[in-house]
């Protein structure tokens, strides 16, 4: 039996790198596959190039690649253990967050404790998937336990931040601080380098976790605005927050594929700073809100990076995302979020005013759902959205009259109230502010 | 050869089958297998194995043990206790099922009209 040589096997190695294979295990099963094929097969063709080449035409086109859409596909279809714990825990989440709303106990307990067991489940899997695969060198391995130590940095502060220990801050701006440049510094290696060995490495930890981290930022989002709809502000703003520190990291981890040699373009250069501003931005107002700074654009930095994401999504979402519905409900969601806030911003309303704008916002979204769904191949979907436009235009009338009733009646706080209660907020250290706050009388707070 | 349509349901069993006779197989020699034993009828595509046996291995009816071969590793795919008795199930199943399609083809053509009538 013929053995291939270190040299032979790393040129095949190369060729199912080349074909875009990263889930671990298969790599190692379609290269052992391939040699073992080749080396059949110079039993009876001593030239090692044609050899395997004659193997590569026994495939059909894009085999390999198609071979591994299928393994995710399979693997993805059911819950496995570790999911099912995680929505346990998200729904613990979810139900500490409504006692909370409505001020009651044990709210504090099942957050804290929700959150830990998200905590040791993400690192956990990620230690799982980690000792799966092989082949690690100590760059990969300093990486690794950097990587884990920074979030674990940053889930610890947030935790801190939430119970408002001592020590939060500086845990905040540490992990936050290394966040923002980390990934930042890759994505420019990835671009020059074409570090595929690194895409190897960090890409699975993504793509692993992609479908379960959309649910989870949806709820999570969702919940947020919940929150600042009943007005408790802390919570809806540290979930917003949270949320929007994960959607940058998933819409520059979009662009990271596209980092390849053979396919360097100039719209490259543009996605890549896309990328990279859009992960800054977003990164850098979550830092400033949490650390209670002064945003440097205002309110508008919010839209700018909301943008940037939404087109890096749109722009790249055909070939990520498989599933045609998933990806119009992620860009409905993403479109419907960025119109309203900008809108509202056009409009010049309060900070509270948005919450309420986001509601009458809601025939715009409607509207959206239509044309999106309209597009969908399936008939049902094309009268639902038949149905959804009807309505919309009955409604529209009615929904643009009453405008600035549906604000006020939600938003019911006395607004120099709420100035006050804003200042107070972003100026913790002023003690004269606070004793006007509290002291403010509960009668003259609402209209 | 046999279509690949056919085979669609029957795979993972097939691939139980093979490896309760079996201590330990990797993937090429899955596919050889079911070649030889096929007399070439069978001859499975490298995205049809794989993915059923990552599928098996995830379900925990497969165990995986990491071989050094020269520059490369290679991963033998054996049973679990738990795939065992999910091979004797599946391959009792598939049996049962091949009699019944073996049944409807062999119906003879002058009892057909009963059904049409």
């Amino acid at each position: 039996m013929i053995y291939l040589n270190k040299e032979q096997t790393d040129i095949i190695r190369r060729e199912v790198q080349r074909q875009g294979i990263k889930l671990p295990g298969l790599e190692e099963d379609l290269v052992d596959f391939l040699c073992t094929a080749v080396e059949n097969e110079l039993l009876h063709e001593p030239d090692f190039n044609k050899a395997f080449q004659q193997v590569l035409n026994t495939l059909t086109p894009n085999e390999l690649k198609m071979t591994q859409e299928r393994t995710q596909e399979l693997l993805n279809n059911k819950l496995s253990s570790l999911q099912i714990v995680a929505y346990t825990a998200l729904a613990l989440l979810g139900f500490g967050f409504v006692l909370t709303m409505f001020a009651m106990p044990f709210a504090t307990p099942i957050i804290l404790g929700a959150t830990a067991l998200l905590v040791v489940l993400y690192f956990y899997s990620n230690i799982r998937w980690y000792f799966t695969f092989d082949n690690k060198s100590w760059k990969q391995k300093l990486v690794f336990s950097a990587g884990l130590f920074v979030v674990f940095l940053l889930l610890l502060g947030f935790i801190f931040k939430l119970n408002h220990f001592k020590g939060a801050d500086l845990m905040m701006v540490s992990s936050l601080g290394i966040l923002i440049f980390l990934p930042v510094f890759f994505s420019i290696y990835f671009f020059i380098k074409q570090g595929n060995t690194q895409i190897k490495f960090i890409l699975p930890i993504i793509q692993r976790h992609r479908t379960s981290l959309e649910l989870i930022l949806i709820f999570m989002l969702v919940l947020g605005f919940i929150a600042r709809f009943l007005l408790i502000n802390s919570l809806g703003n540290m979930l917003i927050i949270i949320s929007l520190f994960c959607l940058s990291i998933l819409f520059t981890s979009y662009t990271w594929p596209y980092y390849k040699p053979d396919n360097k373009k100039s719209l490259q250069v543009l996605l890549l700073f896309m990328s990279i501003a859009c992960y800054v931005s977003l990164l850098v107002a979550a830092l400033f809100k949490i650390m209670h700074w002064p945003l440097p654009l205002g309110r508008w930095s919010d839209v700018y990076c909301l943008l940037l994401a939404l087109l890096t999504f749109v722009w790249y979402s055909r070939q990520l995302i498989i599933h045609k519905t998933v990806r119009y409900f992620l860009l409905f969601i993403c479109t419907c979020l960025l119109s309203g806030y900008a809108l509202l911003l056009f409009l010049g309303m309060s900070q509270h005013q948005a919450v309420a704008g986001i509601i009458y916002n809601i025939p715009v979204l409607i509207l959206l759902t239509a044309i999106l769904l309209f597009f969908y191949k399936h008939t049902l979907f094309k009268a639902l959205a038949v149905f959804l436009f009807g309505y919309y235009v009955l409604a529209y009338p009615y929904l643009l009259m009453p405008n600035k009733s549906v604000i006020e009646k939600v938003y019911q706080y006395n607004p120099e109230f709420v100035e006050l209660y804003n200042q107070t907020y972003e100026n913790p250290g002023n003690t004269a502010q606070w004793k006007q706050l509290l002291e403010y009388p509960h009668k003259a707070r609402n209209f | 050869m046999h279509s690949p349509e056919l085979l669609k349901g029957m795979l993972k069993t097939i691939i139980l089958k093979l490896l309760s006779e079996h201590k330990r197989m990797y993937g090429y020699e899955i596919i050889q297998a079911i070649k030889e034993i096929s007399d070439g009828k069978i001859d499975m595509a490298v995205a049809a194995i794989y993915p059923v046996l990552h599928k098996l291995r995830d379900e925990g009816s497969l165990t995986i043990e990491k071989v050094a071969m020269g520059e490369r590793v290679r991963i033998y795919y054996s049973l679990t206790p738990d795939g065992s008795s999910a091979a004797k199930e599946k391959i009792e199943e598939l049996t049962d099922f091949l009699g019944t399609i073996s049944k409807l083809m062999d119906f003879k053509p002058g009892l057909q009209s009963l059904f049409l009538v």
